[in-house]
């Protein structure tokens, strides 16, 4: 995708955020305004001639979000996000036995994966 | 930026000539620490202790171990002109500035807050400069994983990337996101 954009013509910029890649600190621990600060210092260092384009995937694109409503006046002309998580797909096909079985046990198997009750 | 103590290549080489200089590195790495004699090592007990503390990296405790479970050495190379392969094969290339025909790629480190350093690449084409696009990974992803998934997707189906702006992201709306 990098190389794909740099052909065409883009900047790209990549980071690592912390706890994640070649970066220091633990991984799974970081609060939500410290990855701010993480996306604040790379986008110090894209040069302020060009138009900035923003592009986030998963976690990086609800952080996106997130860092965008509370900054309005952030100077980006615009905003790619793949895959947010902003809410659960409304169609998951599930049986109504299943159903059941999920409002009575689902208490207690959080953090149980649903493939598990497929 | 700090690049103070990175290594330039030459600036005729292309990727081509990058993968070459990574697989020659590679095979000399591979001559100087053995790597591939570990299994074999480890089942003699009476090994020179000596020489393992010096090298630190001959005595591993996790080995990576294929599917079928034989020792997975060698990187896979999946694309035609793979910049991960590159740069996972040679060690040297971890910091510097590389340059490919087309562009070039420079990687160092940034200094971050409370003297936390993050991982930083930077792809710049020599002649046309659009627009700059910053890229941020997802949960348990690294940076690495968008150099090269485009030409994974181009294979399958073509993918037209559009840019579109949210109306509850824009200034004139009074609605946002609650949930986050």
């Amino acid at each position: 995708m990098a190389e794909h954009f740099v052909k065409e013509g883009f900047v790209v910029h990549l980071i690592d955020l912390r706890g994640s890649g070649f970066s220091g600190g633990s991984h799974g621990v970081a609060s939500v305004d410290e990855l701010h600060e993480d996306i604040k210092l790379l986008l110090q260092q894209a040069g302020k001639d060009l138009p900035l384009f923003l592009y986030g995937h998963s976690l990086g694109a609800s952080l996106i979000a997130s860092l965008l409503i509370r900054n309005k006046w952030l100077n980006i002309s615009g905003v790619i996000l793949t895959s947010a998580m902003f809410e659960f797909a409304q169609e998951r096909k599930i049986n109504h036995l299943k159903r059941f079985f999920i409002r009575l046990f689902g208490g207690y198997f959080e953090v149980c994966d649903i493939f598990f009750l497929k | 930026m700090d690049l103070s103590s990175t290594r330039t290549t030459d600036s005729k080489c292309d990727l081509k000539g990058l993968e070459e200089e990574a697989i020659k590195n590679a095979r000399n790495q591979s001559d100087s620490n053995a790597y591939a004699g570990t299994a074999e090592r480890q089942r003699v007990p009476s090994d020179d202790l000596s020489e393992n503390h010096s090298s630190g990296s001959a005595k591993r405790k996790f080995v990576k171990v294929n599917a079928r479970g034989e020792e997975d050495l060698l990187q896979e190379k999946i694309f035609e002109n793979d910049i991960n392969y590159i740069f996972t094969k040679d060690k040297s290339k971890f910091i510097g500035e590389f340059k490919a025909d087309q562009y070039k790629i420079i990687r160092g480190y940034i200094n971050g807050s409370k003297h936390l350093r993050l991982y930083y690449t930077k792809l710049e084409n020599y002649h046309t400069r659009i627009a700059s696009i910053a890229i941020i990974h997802g949960y348990g992803e690294h940076s690495g994983r968008f150099l090269e998934v485009k030409f994974k997707i181009s294979g399958i189906c073509t993918i037209n990337f559009t840019l579109f702006e949210l109306r509850w992201l824009s200034i004139s709306s009074k609605r946002g996101l609650s949930c986050i």
